[in-house]
């Protein structure tokens, strides 16, 4: 009996030993890499279900209806990247025709996406497209027939190409710097008004170019709430490196001064939160276009705000009550009827002009904004979007880096990789987001996205090469 | 012979319960992420329960 007794006390303490390496094994993954993945109605402790519920259906939460949606992955320790595998399929009536994936960047809830899935490309591998590609490490040029033997030959050519002839999708192209016959230009535009600008809240960017000139700028910032210890900087960029940075000060003017500056393009970011007010921008400055979305700030004596764009698509949202009212965009009415809720417009032409007779509205886009239409220039290329129409648009070239991937049936299979080494982990866990744009759950429109399979393959640091580390081999 | 399993039982409940608090004290959801640690609670109550009938059985 003892001897059963020490056998068996052996046995099942041995058993507990092993499950305590296991655990061990499984925390700190020893040799740094490790899959997760989750299918329909499966409970995961490591990938969360899909939410806000609000936009989810389904028994297992598996049915997308609305964009965009998040899930986590939490993990034990930190990777260095992550191969994501998302196995879906769609319902015939989606009519969507870019979906994105995308992982958690910053605190500020920003995400970097890469596409999933982009059927306007995908109709052009279809034999009476009339267009040819060519990959080549990754990325892939579409030509409507075939002009350039290879793309190296294509981009040697950028400059012989009208740019409105190019689309880019997920690839960045050189960006123009330099204004042809700028003298003329300066010749036949007006000078800037410096009382042009309106009042602006928060957060903003915005492109002014140079040449044979010196930077200068002039901001005055106001706090809304005064008891608040905001702070926020400028960032001068010049070929996307950084250049100059200034701290925002309220109460107050800041110069902003470079001289003896290169030629062409500066990206000049104001990084503030709402509760500061740009309440004037002077410059001799003639183009001041700003990128993507700017906040008009609620002044007590509103004016008719001119507003010029290259947007596709025009959003706007507004938090005062007595800013609701009807924009003119082109000759289009988009009325805004409701606080906190986001109106959208489809423009039909390349420049639109947009009118508002209030301020206190946030206008967005996927394009430039200015307020005069002489300070507006785009530098950069065309981006295809979800409202992208090739033909209409007359497009010739495409140049990407998305990768078409396997198709089974109606499911298919994508798989994404992310660098996680400089994305924002919270509490353990990194953030992803599924982005359907156009996707409306409250829509009577009955289209969705089933998710099948979500698995994720991570490669971290082994602990060996953890050691070597900390011990500097 | 089921006093002495019974017995066993509970101590590596008990071993496994400290076992697993104190390393999810140490780094949470190590545990938890495979292994409920209600069930191991629930499992060595009754491992106590049981105990205490065979017990005075034995």
């Amino acid at each position: 009996m003892i001897i059963f007794k020490k056998k068996f006390r052996l046995i099942i303490f041995s058993m507990l030993g092993l499950t305590i390496l296991f655990l061990i094994y499984k925390a700190i993954v020893p040799f740094g890499e490790i899959t997760y993945n989750i299918k329909p109605c499966e409970k995961s402790f490591f990938i969360s279900v899909l939410k806000p519920a609000d936009r989810i259906n389904g028994e297992c939460s598996n049915i997308i209806t609305g964009d965009p949606v998040y899930f986590n992955l939490n993990t034990p320790r930190t990777f260095d990247s992550g191969e994501v595998s998302i196995t879906y399929k769609t319902n015939q009536n989606l009519n969507i025709p870019i979906i994105e994936l995308g992982v958690l960047a910053d605190a500020q809830k920003n995400y970097k996406l890469k596409p999933l899935e982009n059927k306007i490309i995908s109709t052009l591998n279809e034999p009476i497209s009339g267009w040819d590609s060519m990959l080549e490490n990754g990325i892939t040029l579409w030509q409507r027939g075939k002009f350039y033997e290879s793309i190296g030959q294509f981009l040697d050519n950028l400059n012989d190409i009208p740019r409105d002839k190019i689309l880019t999708y997920y690839y960045d192209l050189p960006a123009v710097n330099v204004i042809p016959n700028y003298g003329n230009y300066l010749a036949s535009s007006k000078t800037f008004p410096s009382d042009s600008i309106p009042a602006l809240r928060g957060s903003y960017q915005f492109y002014t170019y140079l040449e044979n000139e010196d930077l200068d700028f002039i901001f005055k910032f106001v706090e809304i709430n005064k008891n608040n210890d905001d702070k926020g900087k400028i960032e001068v960029y010049y070929k996307n490196n950084l250049v100059k940075q200034r701290d925002v000060l309220t109460g107050g003017s800041i110069e902003l001064t470079m001289e003896n500056r290169p030629t062409g393009f500066y990206k000049i970011a104001v990084s503030a939160s709402d509760n500061i007010i740009t309440e004037n921008i002077k410059s001799p400055a003639r183009i001041i276009s700003f990128i993507n979305k700017i906040n008009l700030a609620k002044t007590l004596e509103p004016e008719l705000i001119d507003i010029t764009t290259d947007s596709r698509e025009i959003f706007a949202r507004t938090i005062h009550p007595n800013s609701l009212q009807k924009i003119l965009i082109g000759d289009e009415i988009l009325k805004i009827t409701e606080t906190y809720k986001q109106f959208s417009a489809l423009t039909n032409a390349p420049i639109s002009n947009i009118k508002l007779a209030k301020d206190g509205v946030e206008i967005a886009g996927d394009g430039l904004f200015s307020f005069t239409s002489e300070a507006f220039y785009n530098p950069d290329y065309r981006k295809m979007d979800k409202n992208t129409d090739i033909n209409t648009d007359e497009i010739d070239y495409i140049i990407t880096t998305y990768d078409k991937g396997q198709s089974t049936d109606n499911w298919q299979t994508r798989t994404i990789t992310f660098d996680l080494k400089n994305s924002f982990r919270y509490e353990n866990a990194y953030g992803f987001l599924i982005s359907i744009p156009g996707l409306l759950a409250d829509d009577d429109v009955d289209d969705f996205i089933e998710i099948g399979e979500i698995e994720i393959k991570l490669k971290g640091r082994s602990i060996i090469a953890k050691i070597k580390e900390v011990l500097n081999f | 012979m089921l006093y002495i399993i019974t017995r066993e039982l509970f101590y590596v409940l008990l071993s496994a319960l400290l076992i697993f608090i104190a390393m999810e004290l140490l780094k949470p959801n190590i545990v938890q992420a495979y292994i409920n640690l209600n069930l191991v609670l629930i499992l060595w109550l009754l491992s106590g329960m049981v105990l205490l009938v065979t017990k005075s059985r034995h």
